[in-house]
């Protein structure tokens, strides 16, 4: 009888039992589940990994990398001068307030440095030093393979990742990504459980990769015949730009000084300018083919046209002065729009403009868009200054016949070339081939865009065969001729204004040509300011133009004249 | 002495001793059998519900094994993807032209300023080797002289 009564108790006992089970787990099971998730679990920011950046041909030139940061406990640290000395030799020197941290025992945290490479964070993580320790951060570590090369146009990231310069800044909405949320279980001070539950509330969408129009080797050329120049003539700067007059595609941009966008910080923002696309200045001669185009456009002066052949002329209480360069007009004479071009003579260009009026040398800057953005997309450009003729003084049209009292970007004149070369249409520079997603499906192309035909071809013919006369016989003969390739281009030699006033001394030295003539393949402007020496565009300037341009050419896969021929 | 009288009154009472002995031994089994049944129902009910239980808990037990499989899979196959994008990016930095270039200065050799384009003979087709030197000899006998040249 006991024994059956312990038995029904026990029975009782494990149905109860049975049935908690049952309560718990099935009939309620859900809800309880979801009061303990809620317990432990907690909502955080999943970052979006950030897309690259791409060359033309699809290689990467910026990624970002998962980054650790090093961070000390100084209240575990043992020995502070010992740590102090290990770290140094793997991180580089510590700053002296780190130093004097780590000797702060009531301290409980600080950062030894932010987002280092895998590598040193491997090999901090092996000294196994006490109070050191390493975090992994949720943004990456943007890494540039190249490092300084075309710099200035890509630009750089903060600590967060958020594009602060160049293509990283105006394509950041782009490359960025979306940030998403998810729920996961955590510890008491909210650090997830491993391979604890995992719920995606908006799931990450990585950054898109943009393709640049950058040719990674014309890039390094550019830079490296510009970087000659500059260190020849001691230069304060200089500016290249390789362009595509057919598509308005960048292929190179260069400017020195430059940086390195890894370490960026150590650079002042000097360093980290793109001058192609910030820096208006006053052209100088390069900007006679603008008088010339409207001459020529206006149709009252002809290739058979001629002009008093003077080197110095009085308009509006001013002097001009032709360059004393070798190639003087003389007095007495007569000479053509094409021999004011070959010889970059500023009086003979100063008669030309008066010849059309101001309307139509002022009508022909703004058809070929100097005065606004290019449009290219990159931060700080500066659309120049191309004052209206009625605020124009007694001598403005002479001077701005020959480049001076206006200012413009160096892209805005590589732009205008472009129209020259390509049988005069003004084509929107592009730095953005394609956007493309994680997965490198297509997202975007961007096309070439005509803004709008600056001159008629027989002008743009004519214009070119100006610039081939510089070449051959004129102020480029023969600093800017390259053995087997036929070029054409032309020199300015323009004096800089500082604090307001011309000074002398101060030259912006340029050159801007095009390869192979008649039928252009490159549009390459050079600019080097502030040389010392010489400070003429032909010596100066054309020489970096004749190395790009062969290098250029041979990149291209097309040979000289003469081996082509067999020679 | 015995009366065998009163045995033999026994023995006429019942007529199958043996049968009413086993009549009794099964009533007594399904008496007994009365009384414990409901207790085995209720236990092979606990019993079946007891093994579904524990196959919930092995297959839970399982299906968290394999979560952790998966989980260091995954880890292993992003730690994988981060390591071919170092290396992605050493290689880059490797060829790049600027550390190329600085490497070819350093051995003395410099860009070629005079280029030549050689222009090579074209390769002598290879002709297959004759199964049977004889017969492609006497084939070679009657084919035209022109086809003979080299």
């Amino acid at each position: 009888m006991r024994a059956r009564l312990f038995f029904y108790a026990c029975m009782v006992v494990a149905l109860f039992l049975s049935w908690r089970l049952f309560d718990v787990q099935a009939r309620n099971g859900a809800a309880y589940a979801k009061r303990a998730l809620a317990q432990r679990s907690d909502t955080v920011e999943i970052f979006a990994r950030r897309g690259s950046i791409l060359d033309r041909a699809g290689n990467v030139l910026v990624r970002s990398l998962p980054s650790e940061s090093i961070y000390a406990v100084p209240r575990e640290v043992v020995d502070p001068d010992a740590t102090a000395a290990k770290l140094s030799k793997v991180v580089g020197k510590l700053d002296p307030g780190v130093v004097s941290a780590l000797h702060d025992r009531h301290s409980w945290f600080v950062w030894i440095a932010r987002k280092v490479p895998h590598e040193t964070a491997t090999r901090v993580r092996s000294l196994g030093l006490l109070g050191i320790d390493l975090k992994e951060e949720d943004t990456g570590l943007r890494v540039d393979s190249a490092q300084r090369l075309a710099s200035t146009v890509l630009g750089f990231v903060g600590t967060d990742e958020n594009g602060l310069d160049g293509v990283e800044y105006a394509y950041d909405n782009l490359l960025r990504g979306h940030s998403g949320r998810v729920t996961l279980e955590a510890d008491e001070f909210g650090r997830p459980i491993p391979f604890g539950r995992e719920q995606v509330v908006a799931p990450a969408q990585p950054g898109a990769s943009v393709q640049l129009t950058i040719d990674p080797y014309l890039q390094f050329v550019t830079e490296r015949a510009l970087a000659k120049q500059v260190n020849a003539f001691h230069a304060l700067d200089g500016t290249a730009i390789v362009m595509d007059p057919w598509t308005g595609e960048i292929l190179a941009m260069a400017n020195l000084p430059n940086f390195d966008p890894n370490h960026f910080w150590k650079f002042g923002t000097e360093a980290r300018r793109n001058r192609a696309v910030m820096d208006a200045y006053e052209p100088g001669s390069t900007y006679k083919l603008i008088t010339a185009a409207a001459a020529l456009e206006s149709h009252k002066v002809t290739l058979a046209s001629r002009f008093p052949a003077h080197d110095r002329l009085d308009v509006g209480g001013q002097t001009i002065h032709n360059a004393e360069d070798g190639f003087m007009a003389g007095t007495g004479g007569s000479e053509t729009l094409e021999q004011i071009v070959e010889y970059s003579h500023n009086v003979g260009a100063a008669e030309v403009g008066i010849s059309i009026g101001a309307k139509r040398l002022y009508a022909m800057e703004r058809k070929a868009g100097f005065g606004d953005p290019s449009g290219l997309g990159l931060p700080g450009e500066n659309p120049g200054i191309v004052p209206p003729p009625s605020q124009w003084s007694g001598s403005s049209l002479a001077t701005m016949s020959f480049g001076q009292g206006v200012s413009v970007t160096p892209l805005a004149m590589a732009r205008y070339y472009c129209a020259i070369a390509n049988g005069g249409l003004l084509v929107q520079p592009r730095i953005v081939n394609a956007v493309y997603d994680q997965q490198g499906k297509l997202m975007q192309r961007y096309p070439t865009k005509v803004t709008r035909r600056v001159f008629s071809r027989q002008t743009a013919a004519e214009l070119r065969q100006f610039l081939r006369s510089v070449v051959l016989h004129g102020t480029g003969d023969p600093t800017a001729q390259i053995p087997g390739y036929a070029t054409a281009g032309k020199t300015g030699t323009a004096q800089m204004v500082v604090d307001g006033e011309y000074r002398s001394g101060f030259y912006a030295a340029s050159f801007i040509g095009m390869v192979p003539y008649p039928r252009p393949r490159y549009v390459i402007y050079v600019k080097v300011e502030r040389p010392l020496g010489s400070y003429y565009g032909s010596v100066v300037a054309a020489p970096a133009f004749a190395e790009i341009a062969r290098a250029a050419m041979l990149h291209a896969g097309v040979l000289p004249s003469a081996a082509r021929n067999g020679g | 002495m015995i009366q065998p009288r009163h045995f033999e009154q026994q023995r006429s009472r019942i007529p199958n001793p043996r049968a009413a002995r086993t009549a009794t031994h099964r009533r007594i089994v399904r008496k007994s059998r009365a009384r414990y049944t409901g207790v085995a129902r209720v236990s092979a009910v606990l019993l079946v519900a007891l093994a579904l239980l524990m196959g919930y808990v092995v297959l839970t037990s399982s299906l968290t094994g394999l979560s952790y499989a998966v989980g260091h899979e995954s880890a292993k196959r992003e730690a994988l993807q981060e390591e071919t994008m170092r290396l992605d990016d050493r290689i880059a930095a490797l060829r790049s032209d600027d550390r190329l270039a600085a490497l070819a200065a350093k051995l003395g050799m410099r860009e070629p300023q005079q280029l030549a384009v050689v222009k090579l003979a074209p390769l002598p087709v290879a002709r297959a080797k004759p199964a049977f030197p004889v017969l492609s000899s006497l084939a070679g006998f009657f084919a035209p002289a022109v086809a003979a040249q080299p």
